[in-house]
């Protein structure tokens, strides 16, 4: 019997959802641009330097992941980046009308909450970081341990070592006991190594 | 006029949590600054986060600003032989919270009044 089911399942490709999660600004949709690119030939991701671009849960289905010989199918998940506050006139020092500062305010805000109930869906999270500041914020604590609670999967990005003051170590030496990956989302440096991560965590 | 209000574990306790939640985010709404003894899980954190940015008007409460200050027993005489212990810190979202080099914090409110506290 075990034989037939192994011969039955022996080509079923495994699928995971694979969820970018993190502080504002640290790079989540470039690196999900990266994978998408990467895997499906385009990039599907919306991209800015005005904070809080991304203001609801993007998902790209059916990528097919490989790294090595194993491949997945996997569920591509861009999230609004986490804060506890969010002040509309950042947005206005962008170059923002008052109006759409407010405006972009109020879906920012819906999207942080929607981001923070989604993390009970994930089956493996990438935790974006920034390697150029200090990992002390409140946020990424909050968030790993949250997700160590619930015994998600989870893989640490250092990501934006392209710039000179990057301090991936530092990162290393905050979170000793889970694996941290530093990359470059923009240039792809160490993209390598965090999909050999990604298959061997699923 | 900031207001500073310190919350130990033991009152903490007793409030229900979504009460106590709604109780952070209605005295950082009003300006005052929340001190309170560490008694939140990671989780418990991520869901006052949640609870406090839906309770956001966008124009006049931007959420609130957190930080988590832990003081070790061997550093202080009044808990010498005792546990380390940690706060939670709640202020205004529009706020700046820093960590001067003696160890003080200092949270910048947004109309220019400056709480330094000597933890």
């Amino acid at each position: 019997m075990n034989g037939i089911l192994e011969r039955l399942f022996k080509n079923t490709i495994k699928q995971a959802s694979v969820c970018l999660i993190g502080e504002v600004n640290t790079g989540k949709s470039t690196l999900a641009n990266r994978i998408a690119l990467d895997f499906t030939g385009e990039e599907t991701f919306d991209v800015s330097e005005v904070p809080h671009e991304t203001r609801e849960i993007n998902k790209l289905e059916h990528v097919n992941f490989s790294a090595g010989k194993r491949k997945l199918d996997v569920t591509l998940i861009d999230t609004p980046g986490i804060a506890t506050s969010i002040d509309y006139r950042e947005f206005i020092e962008h170059g923002l009308t008052e109006e759409d500062a407010i405006k972009r305010a109020k879906e920012a805000t819906s999207g942080v909450v929607s981001a923070i109930k989604f993390l009970k869906e994930i089956d493996i999270a990438l935790v974006l970081m920034d390697s150029t500041k200090a990992p002390f914020d409140q946020v990424s604590l909050t968030l790993m341990g949250a997700l160590e609670m619930q015994k998600t999967k989870s893989i640490i990005v250092a990501n934006k070592t392209d710039l000179d003051n990057a301090k991936p170590d530092l990162i290393r030496s905050t979170f000793p006991h889970l694996k941290v990956i530093p990359i470059s989302a923009l240039n792809g440096d160490g993209i390598d190594n965090l999909y050999q991560e990604i298959v061997s965590v699923a | 006029m900031t207001n500073l209000e310190f919350i130990t574990a033991n009152r903490a306790l007793k409030i229900p949590r979504l009460e106590l939640y709604d109780f952070i985010v209605q005295r950082v709404l009003n300006d005052k600054i929340v001190i309170i003894e560490e008694i939140f899980s990671p989780a418990e954190k991520m869901q006052l986060i949640a609870r406090s940015l839906e309770k956001s008007s966008t124009k006049d409460y931007y959420g609130f600003k957190m930080i988590q200050i832990k003081i070790k027993s061997e550093n202080n005489r009044l808990l010498r032989g005792k546990k380390d212990i940690q706060f939670n810190l709640f202020a205004p979202g529009s706020s700046v919270i820093e960590q001067n080099e003696d160890g003080h914090y200092s949270v910048k409110m947004d109309g220019g009044n400056v709480v330094t506290a000597a933890l």
